[in-house]
C-alpha cells in the first residue's frame, strides 16, 4: 500500500517539471529576448569605458619624475621599469574586465541564438548579432595584444594565443588556442559584423558599419595584412568620414574635445590610470619638440605643466577627466591606416594625399604645405611620424611598437633612467607581453607568458 | 515515589450518575487530553483544554485518571473534583512530540527533541510567540547584539546570514508569514527538533533544526469551556545614558575650540556645498564671547531623549477563548487583542487575531478539520531615534536642546549650516529649519497587515493500522506602509527648497510644493498539499509506527513602493514629475534627478517532496529511519534531477525505565535564497550617457546548484535517579556542513571573478544538557531546571582568501568566514601598547613594532592579527528554580553565557572630528608621558588619522570578555479558584559580569532592554 503511494507520488513529481522551472526572482531576467541581449550590449559603463590601459606605464610617449614615480603603487613602477617580477594586479583588473565584456557578448550572442530570424525582426536580430560579434572581437583583439606576443604571420601559427570564449558555458575549459586562430575568429568575425551592422548610427556607444570596418582596419594593420586594413579604412571612410577642423578647437580648454566628438566612430575608454593621470606624467621632450609650432596639436594636445614640462590634454574620451584614454575608434586613424597601406603597397601619391586630407585639418589655418615623399618608404616613414603624433594618448602607442619591432626598419629600444640606472627595452622583448593573472593560470592551468 | 493526592471539593453533586471535574497538571495547569476511566461503568472520556470533563457514573464509582508522563491515580467519584495529577519522574517523561508530520511518543522517539509544554511556555507574559523559548529550551541561542534579534539551534551550519534561522512550523506547515502574527495564547506547545532524526523529515530545510508550534485545539467530548487572560506589561523608560558613545559638552566643547583654532572647520566654513556646522564653531568663526559658548556646556542631549524621545510604556495583552465538544465535533474560537507601545515616544503596535478550530467526524473513521486563523497589525512609527543631522554626521553634538526650557520645539542644524540655510532662499525659498520635535509630532507613518491563513484536512481511518490524510494550508498576507510627509515636515521642505534652481527669468521646481507620499505594499501567497499515509501496528512484543507521503508547496512574495510628490492628504491631489531628468540643485549643490522610489520585486519559491519516515520498537530496542527528496525552482538542473536525498537513521536502547540511549546519525539540508541556478541578468535603469536601460550578467549558470547539507551525528542519554528526583537528558553532537554557499572565486576568464557556489565546508560540535531535579518535596516543593549548551563551529573550507588580512579585523557581529576559524571569529590588530612620548598607539608590521597604521591595517599577515575569540557564546544556559507552596509558585530564571569576547567601541578621532561620534574613553586618553601604565586610549592627534583610529578601535585593546550571569525574571504566581493571577518580572539585574567596562555584552554599544513587569490573570470557566 505505501509503496504504491509512493510510487503515484513520484509519478506526479515527474509531472511537476514545469512547476519547479518557475522563476524565483522575477528582477533576475533569465535572457531570452532581443532586448535583453541588447540590454546586455548597452551596458555603457562596462562595454565602453572599462578596457585596459595596462600598458600606459610602460610605453614611451610620457615619463615620470622620480618622485611621482616613487609615488605610485609598486606594481605600476614595476611596469614603468619594464621588470620581471610576479606583479598581477595590474593585469588581474585588464583580464577580468576584457571577459566580463566576452561574457555579456557571448551571451548575447546565445540570447540572440534562441530568437528566430523573422521578417518582422530582422533588422534588430542582425544589428543586435553584429553588435556582439564587433565587442567580443574589440575585447579578444586587447587581450590578444596585451596578453600575447605580437602577431607574426610566420609564426602565429605556433604562439600560444589568448582563450577564446565564444560561449558563456562554466564548464567549458580555458585554454590557450594559437595566436593565428585567435587573430583568425576575430577577423571573421568582425567580417560577419560588417554584413550585419547598419549604416546609420544609433548612438556612439553601439556600433554601426562603418565602426566595424574600422577594427577589422586596426586588426589587419596589426596582422600586417595591408590589403585587407586598406580595404577595411576605405570602406569604413566611405560609411563616415568627417574630420574636424582643429582651428575651430578651444587650445585654451581644460579639454579642447568635447566627448562623441566629430570624428568618433565608435565610442571607447581605457581605464584611468595613475601613471598617466595628467599632469603625473610628462610628455616625452622630444616627441613634443617634435610638433611643428603651426601644428594644433602642439597646443591641444598639450598643456605647461611646470618645470618646463608638458603634460597631455588632447583625449577624445573628452570628460572632465582629460586623463582618461579614448581607445574607441576615430576618423582620423583611418586617414593612418589607409596612408601606412598605400605607402607599404607603393601607391605614394595615394598615401600622401590621405596624409594631407588629415593633416590640413590640424595646421593653422593658411600655415599648411601639404608634405611631399620621394618614395614610398619616405612616404611611410612621413606616416608613421604622424601616426605616432596624431593617436598620442591613445594606447596605440605600445600596440604599435610591438607591430613595428617587428621590422627592423622601425625597431626602437626604448630607455629609462631610474636612480641613475639606465633601463632598456630592446624590440621583440618578451616583456612587450603582460604576465596572465596568477589566478588563471593556476585555476585553469594556463601556461604562463615569459617576461 | 508514588503519588500525592490534593482535592478539592467547592460544590456537592445534585445530579445523580453523573460526575464532573476538572484535571490539573503540574503548576496547576488545566491538563487537556488527560483520560477518565470510570470503573464501574467502563466509560472512557477526556479532558477540554480548560482540563474539565463530564462522565456518567454510578456513584460511588472510582475513576482512573491517567495522562501521558504523569502518575495515574485512581480517585473517588464526585462532581465538581479537582484533580491534581502529579508528574510521572519515576518513568521517563512519557511526552508526545510534534515533527509536524506526525505525533511521536518521546519513549520511543530515537531524535532530540525539546518540547516545552504549555506551563513552561506560559510562564513568561510577553507578546511575542517566540520570544517565550528563551530561558527554557537548551541548544537555542537568541542573540541580541546591535539591535538584532537572531535566533540558532546548536550553532550555525551556513554562511549565509539570511540563512540562518531554523524552520518554524506552525501545526503541520512552514510558516512563511510574520511571526509577530501569531498569538502566543493560541499556543498550546512548542517542539524543537534539533538532531537529524527529528529534523531531517524537513529535507532542505532543516539544516538549521526546526521548531514546531502546536496551537490549542480541543477534544472530542470536551465540555464547553471559557477561558480569558488578561496581561498589563510596564515597560521602563530605557537607560539612554547608558551608551558610551557620548562624549559629554564640555569635553566636546573643548575639542571644537582645539579644531577651530587648528584651522579644521575653515573649509566647512567657506563650502559652497554648506556642510553642517555646530553651534559652537559657528560661535567661535563669528568671534561670540567665551562665556556665551561654556553656557552651552551645561546641557546634556541625552536629558531631552530621555525627556521628550523615550517614555516608559504600559502594554496590553488580552485573549479570550471558547472551547467544547461533543463526540462527533469539535470547537475551539479565540480572539485576542494586543496593544503594545514602543520605547520610542509615539511608536505603537496593535494586534487583533482571531482563530478558529473545527473538528467533525461525519463518519466512523472519518476525521475533518478546518481552522482559520486572521491577524490584523497596524503600527505607528511616528518617532525617531537617534537624531541624525546628515551631512556626514552620525549623532547630535552633545549641548543640543530638542526644546527650550517651556517645552517648545528648537531647531538644530540638518543636512546644511543653518545659517546658511536660513538665508540663502532670500525669502524666495520656504523654510529650511529643522526642529525634531515638531517635525516628529507632525510625523504619518503608519503601517497595516491582514494575514490569513486557512487550514483543512481530512484523515480517515481505512482500519485500525492504516489511515491516510490530506492536509492543506493556505496563507495571504498583505502588508501596507504608508509614510506621509506634510507640507511643513523637513523632509517635504527640503526637497522643495534643494530641488530649485534659477533659471534667469525665475526659480524653476523640480520638486513641486505639498507633501510627500511614500507607499510600499507587500504581499505573500502561500499554499501547501500534503497527502500522507499512516501505518502503526503491533506484533507481539514489536510495534511498527510508518508514515510516507508527498507534498508540494509554493510561497510567493511580491513588494511595490512608489512615491508621489506634492501630495495632499486632505484633497487626495498630487503634482506629476519629472523622474527622468537631472536638474541643478539649488545654488551649486549639485545636479540629480528627483528621487522616484519606484521598486517591484516578485519571488517565488517552490517545493516538490517526497518522504518516508518508519519507527520499529522491539522490547528495549528501537530503530528509526527516515528519507526525503526535495526538488525546487530554487535548486539547478541536476540537483532537481539527480540530487541524492536526504536521510536519517536512530536507534535507541531502553537499558532500565530510568536510563535510555540513544544514537542518531542522518542529513538535513538548507536551503540559502536569492541565488540562481541559471544564467540570469538584471536589469538597471537607464544609463545617465546612454539614457538607455541596461542589464548585467548576474549569474551565469550553474546547474548543480543545491541546498547546504548538514550531517549530523547525535549520542544522547535520558536519565531518572534517585526515585526520579533528578531526572534529564543530555545530547552530544557533531555536525559537518559541506556544500556550504560562499562567494568562491573563479577563472576570471569565465568572465565573472566570483560565483556563488557550494564549495565552504562548516564542522561544529556541542553538548546540550537538561537536568530537572526536585530538591524539596511536601508542602514547599522546590524544582530545579538547569540547561547547559556548549557549541563550537569552525569554518573548515572556504575558498577565498584575501590578501588583505589586515581587512579581517572587525567588530564581529556578521559571520567572517576564515579557513580553520570560528564563523564569528573576532580578529584584532596585535596590541604593541602606548607611545611613552606621544600616546601613539603601537601596532606591528611583520613581526616589528610598528606605527605605519596604513601598513598595519592593510598587513597582509596573519601574524600581525590575533584571534580574539568568537563573539557568539560557546557555552550558555539557564537555571531555572520554582518553589511552590499551596496555590503559590515562585520561580525565577537565571541566564549565563560564557567564553566570549565582545569588542567594545572606543574613542574614534576621525569619527568624533568628523562625525561628532564621541566616546566616553576620551577622559581616559594618554596626555602625557606615563599615562601608557594605565590607560590603552590614544593621544588626541591632529590631524586624525584614520588608519591609526582603525588600528586602535579595532586592536586587541578594545577587545572585552563576554562572560555574564544575569537575573533573566522572576514569576510570582496564585491560583484561587478558577483565577489563576501572575506577576512577572523580567531584564531585572546582571548578577556578574566578566568584563569591568559596565557593558551588557548581550547588547552591546545597542541599549539593553529595559526592566519590565507584568501583572497577569488567567481565568477558566
Amino acid at each position: 500500500m505505501k509503496i504504491k503511494y509512493l510510487v503515484v507520488v513520484l509519478m506526479l513529481c515527474c509531472g511537476c517539471k514545469k512547476y519547479l522551472d518557475g522563476k524565483t526572482d522575477k528582477s533576475l531576467v533569465q535572457p531570452a529576448t532581443l532586448a535583453d541581449a541588447q540590454a546586455l550590449l548597452d551596458n555603457y559603463t562596462q562595454m565602453n569605458t572599462f578596457y585596459p590601459s595596462i600598458a600606459a606605464e610602460s610605453e614611451d610617449d610620457h615619463f615620470l619624475l622620480p618622485a611621482s614615480l616613487l609615488s605610485l603603487p609598486t606594481t605600476l613602477q614595476d611596469n614603468y621599469t619594464w621588470a620581471t617580477g610576479a606583479f598581477f594586479s595590474t593585469s588581474d583588473v585588464s583580464w577580468k574586465f576584457l571577459y566580463n565584456n566576452i561574457l555579456a557578448a557571448n551571451m548575447a550572442l546565445e540570447t540572440v541564438g534562441k530568437n528566430a530570424r523573422t521578417p518582422q525582426n530582422a533588422a534588430d536580430y542582425d544589428y543586435i548579432r553584429g553588435q556582439a560579434l564587433f565587442f567580443r572581437a574589440f575585447a579578444l583583439f586587447y587581450a590578444a595584444e596585451y596578453f600575447a606576443a605580437p602577431y607574426d604571420s610566420a609564426a602565429a601559427a605556433t604562439t600560444p594565443g589568448i582563450p577564446l570564449r565564444l560561449t558563456s558555458d562554466v564548464n567549458e575549459p580555458v585554454t590557450r588556442p594559437s595566436l593565428k586562430e585567435c587573430y583568425d575568429r576575430i577577423y571573421t568575425d568582425l567580417q560577419e559584423a560588417c554584413t550585419l551592422l547598419p549604416d546609420t548610427r544609433d548612438h556612439l556607444s553601439r556600433p554601426n558599419r562603418a565602426a566595424a570596418w574600422a577594427l577589422l582596419a586596426r586588426v589587419a594593420l596589426t596582422m600586417a595584412d595591408y590589403a585587407t586594413a586598406l580595404d577595411a579604412a576605405n570602406k569604413s571612410l566611405a560609411g563616415y568620414n568627417t574630420l574636424e577642423d582643429y582651428n575651430t578647437v578651444d587650445s585654451f580648454a581644460a579639454t579642447p574635445f568635447k566627448s562623441l566628438g566629430p570624428e568618433v566612430t565608435f565610442h571607447a575608454e581605457a581605464l584611468q590610470n595613475r601613471a598617466i593621470f595628467s599632469p603625473t606624467a610628462k610628455t616625452d621632450t622630444v616627441l613634443y619638440a617634435s610638433y611643428d609650432d603651426n601644428d594644433l596639436r602642439k597646443h591641444l594636445y598639450f598643456y605647461a605643466s611646470g618645470g618646463g614640462y608638458h603634460s597631455f590634454k588632447g583625449s577624445y574620451a573628452g570628460s572632465n577627466y582629460y586623463d582618461v584614454p579614448f581607445i574607441g575608434l576615430a576618423t582620423d586613424e583611418q586617414y593612418l591606416i589607409a596612408a601606412e597601406c598605400y605607402a607599404r603597397l607603393g601607391q605614394t601619391a595615394k598615401a600622401l594625399e590621405m596624409l594631407n586630407t588629415l593633416l590640413v585639418n590640424r595646421w593653422q589655418a593658411g600655415k599648411f604645405h601639404p608634405f611631399t615623399a620621394g618614395n614610398a618608404e619616405d612616404a611611410l616613414r612621413l606616416v608613421l611620424e604622424h601616426r605616432r603624433k596624431e593617436l598620442a594618448g591613445r594606447g596605440m602607442r605600445w600596440l604599435d611598437l610591438r607591430r613595428l619591432n617587428l621590422d627592423k626598419r622601425f625597431a626602437v629600444t626604448l630607455t629609462r633612467v631610474v636612480n641613475a640606472a639606465v633601463i632598456t627595452l630592446p624590440p621583440g622583448d618578451p616583456r612587450y607581453t603582460f604576465y596572465i593573472p596568477d589566478i588563471v593560470v593556476k585555476t585553469s592551468g594556463l601556461s604562463q607568458n615569459q617576461r | 515515589m508514588k503519588t500525592i493526592l490534593i482535592l478539592f471539593c467547592f460544590w456537592p453533586c445534585y445530579v445523580f450518575g453523573q460526575v464532573s471535574g476538572y484535571i490539573f497538571g503540574e503548576n496547576n495547569a488545566p491538563l487537556e487530553g488527560a483520560s477518565v476511566y470510570a470503573v464501574h461503568t467502563h466509560k472512557t472520556t477526556f479532558t477540554d483544554a480548560a482540563g474539565y470533563f463530564v462522565l456518567d457514573a454510578h456513584l460511588p464509582d472510582t475513576l482512573l485518571v491517567s495522562y501521558v508522563g504523569y502518575v495515574a491515580m485512581r480517585v473517588p467519584a464526585f462532581s465538581g473534583m479537582r484533580v491534581v495529577l502529579l508528574k510521572d519522574t519515576a518513568a521517563l517523561a512519557g511526552v508526545t512530540v510534534s515533527t509536524g508530520y506526525q505525533v511521536l511518543s518521546k519513549e520511543r522517539a530515537t531524535g532530540s527533541f525539546d518540547k516545552i509544554d504549555a506551563a513552561l511556555y506560559n510562564r513568561e507574559i510577553s507578546t511575542g510567540a517566540l520570544a517565550r523559548l528563551e530561558g527554557v529550551t537548551s541548544g537555542l541561542f537568541f542573540s541580541k547584539v546591535n539591535g538584532t534579534s537572531e535566533l540558532y539551534i546548536r550553532g550555525i551550519s551556513t554562511l549565509s546570514a539570511n540563512a540562518t534561522s531554523p524552520l518554524i512550523v506552525l501545526d503541520n506547515f512552514p510558516y512563511e508569514g510574520d511571526l509577530n502574527n501569531l498569538n502566543p495564547n493560541d499556543i498550546e506547545s512548542v517542539t524543537v527538533l534539533k538532531d537529524a532524526a527529528a529534523a531531517s523529515i524537513w529535507g532542505s530545510r532543516a539544516g538549521n533544526g526546526v521548531i514546531v508550534i502546536t496551537t490549542k485545539k480541543a477534544a472530542f467530548n470536551a465540555k464547553p469551556a471559557l477561558s480569558f487572560t488578561a496581561n498589563t506589561i510596564f515597560t521602563a523608560k530605557p537607560d539612554v545614558f547608558y551608551s558610551r558613545d557620548f562624549l559629554d559638552s564640555k569635553d566636546f566643547i573643548s575639542v571644537e575650540k582645539y579644531l577651530f583654532s587648528q584651522g579644521f572647520y575653515d573649509d566647512d566654513l567657506s563650502s559652497p556645498q554648506h556642510p553642517v556646522i555646530s553651534p559652537v564653531v559657528e560661535m567661535l568663526a563669528s568671534g561670540a564671547p567665551a562665556s556665551d559658548i561654556d553656557k552651552l556646556a551645561s546641557f546634556d542631549v541625552r536629558n531631552d531623549y530621555s525627556k521628550y524621545l523615550y517614555r516608559s510604556a504600559v502594554s496590553q495583552q488580552y485573549a479570550l477563548s471558547y472551547a467544547g465538544g461533543n463526540e462527533s465535533l469539535h470547537y475551539r474560537f479565540s480572539g485576542g487583542y494586543d496593544g503594545v507601545p514602543s520605547a520610542v515616544e509615539y511608536d505603537r503596535q496593535q494586534r487583533a487575531t482571531f482563530r478558529s478550530d473545527v473538528g467533525i467526524k461525519p463518519l466512523k473513521g472519518l476525521e475533518i478539520s478546518v481552522g482559520l486563523q486572521y491577524t490584523y497589525a497596524a503600527g505607528v512609527a511616528d518617532g525617531q531615534s537617534p537624531i541624525s543631522p546628515g551631512s556626514g554626521k552620525t549623532a547630535l553634538y552633545p549641548y543640543a536642546r530638542l526644546a527650550d526650557n517651556n517645552g517648545n520645539p528648537l531647531a538644530v542644524p540638518r543636512d546644511y549650516r543653518a545659517s546658511w540655510a536660513d538665508t540663502t532662499g532670500g525669502g524666495l525659498l520656504g523654510d529650511w529649519s529643522y526642529k525634531p520635535l515638531s517635525d516628529i509630532r507632525g510625523a504619518d507613518n503608519t503601517s497595516a497587515s491582514h494575514d490569513l491563513l486557512l487550514t483543512a484536512g481530512v484523515a480517515y481511518h481505512v482500519n485500525h493500522d492504516l489511515s491516510l490524510s490530506v492536509n492543506g494550508q493556505l496563507e495571504q498576507s498583505l502588508f501596507s506602509g504608508r509614510e506621509y510627509y506634510n507640507a511643513s515636515s523637513y523632509t517635504a521642505r527640503n526637497l522643495y527648497n534643494l530641488y530649485t534652481f534659477d533659471d534667469g527669468p525665475g526659480l524653476i521646481h523640480t520638486v513641486p510644493a505639498g507633501g510627500i507620499l511614500d507607499r510600499t505594499e507587500n504581499r505573500l501567497v502561500s499554499y501547501g498539499l500534503r497527502g500522507q499515509v499512516n501505518y502503526t501496528r503491533r506484533f507481539g512484543k514489536g510495534e511498527l509506527s510508518a508514515i510516507a507521503g508527498g507534498e508540494i508547496r509554493q510561497t510567493r512574495s511580491t513588494a511595490s513602493s512608489y512615491r508621489v510628490y506634492g501630495y495632499d492628504d486632505n484633497t487626495l491631489t498630487f503634482a506629476n514629475v519629472d523622474f527622468l531628468n537631472s536638474y541643478p540643485l539649488w545654488d551649486g549643490l549639485g545636479y540629480n534627478a528627483v528621487p522616484s522610489n519606484l521598486s517591484f520585486s516578485d519571488v517565488l519559491n517552490r517545493f516538490v517532496s517526497v518522504y518516508a519516515n518508519a519507527a520499529y520498537t522491539f522490547g528495549r530496542w528501537t530503530v528509526s529511519g527516515s528519507v526525503r527528496k526535495d526538488a525546487s525552482n530554487l535548486f539547478g538542473v541536476h540537483t532537481n534531477q539527480k540530487g541524492v536525498p536526504l536521510w536519517s537513521s536512530g536507534l535507541a536502547y531502553k537499558v532500565s525505565p530510568a536510563l535510555r540511549f540513544r544514537a542518531t546519525y542522518g542529513k538535513s539540508g538548507n536551503v540559502v535564497p536569492g541565488l540562481a541556478a541559471l544564467p540570469t541578468i538584471e536589469y538597471y535603469p537607464p544609463n545617465y550617457h546612454t539614457n538607455l536601460p541596461y542589464a548585467l550578467v548576474h549569474t551565469l549558470s550553474n546547474d548543480d546548484l543545491r541546498w547546504e547539507q548538514t550531517a549530523m551525528l547525535n549520542l544522547g542519554a535520558d536519565v531518572s535517579l534517585f526515585g526520579g528526583r533528578l531526572s534529564g537528558s543530555v545530547d552530544y553532537y557533531h555536525k559537518k556542513s559541506v556544500d556550504v554557499i560562499a562567494l568562491s572565486p573563479v577563472d576570471p576568464t569565465l568572465g565573472l571573478a566570483f560565483m556563488q557556489e557550494n564549495t565552504a565546508d562548516i564542522t561544529g560540535q556541542g553538548l546540550d544538557l537538561k537536568l530537572n531535579a526536585v530538591l524539596l518535596k511536601g508542602p514547599v516543593r522546590w524544582e530545579s531546571m538547569l540547561l547547559f549548551s556548549y557549541v563550537r563551529n569552525k569554518v573548515t573550507k572556504y575558498l577565498l582568501n584575501g590578501d588583505d588580512k589586515g581587512a579581517y579585523a572587525g567588530f564581529g557581529y556578521s559571520i567572517n568566514p576564515i579557513e580553520g576559524q570560528d564563523p564569528y571569529a573576532l580578529i584584532s590588530y596585535r596590541w604593541g601598547g602606548l607611545d611613552h612620548t606621544t600616546g601613539n598607539p603601537v601596532g606591528y608590521v611583520d613581526g616589528k613594532q610598528s606605527q605605519d597604521y596604513a601598513s598595519i591595517v592593510n598587513t597582509p599577515n596573519w601574524d600581525d592579527l590575533v584571534v580574539s575569540g568568537t563573539t557568539r557564546p560557546p557555552v550558555f544556559g539557564n537555571w531555572l528554580h520554582t518553589v511552590s507552596y499551596k496555590a503559590f509558585s515562585l520561580s525565577f530564571n537565571i541566564g549565563y553565557r560564557f567564553g566570549y569576547v565582545f569588542r567594545k567601541t572606543s574613542v574614534n578621532y576621525t569619527a568624533l572630528f568628523n562625525q561628532w561620534v564621541g566616546n566616553s574613553d576620551f577622559t581616559r586618553r594618554w596626555q602625557q608621558p606615563g599615562d601608557e601604565a594605565h590607560t590603552d586610549v590614544p593621544s588626541m592627534v591632529y590631524p586624525a588619522d584614520a588608519y591609526r583610529d582603525q588600528f586602535y578601535t579595532l586592536s586587541e585593546a578594545t577587545v572585552d570578555k563576554g562572560g555574564v550571569v544575569r537575573l533573566q525574571d522572576i514569576r510570582l504566581g496564585y491560583r484561587w479558584k478558577q483565577l489563576q493571577f501572575s506577576l512577572y518580572a523580567s531584564n531585572i539585574a546582571i548578577l556578574w559580569r566578566a568584563n569591568k567596562d559596565g557593558i551588557d555584552p548581550d547588547y552591546g554599544s545597542g541599549m539593553p532592554a529595559p526592566f519590565s513587569v507584568a501583572l497577569g490573570i488567567t481565568a477558566n470557566f
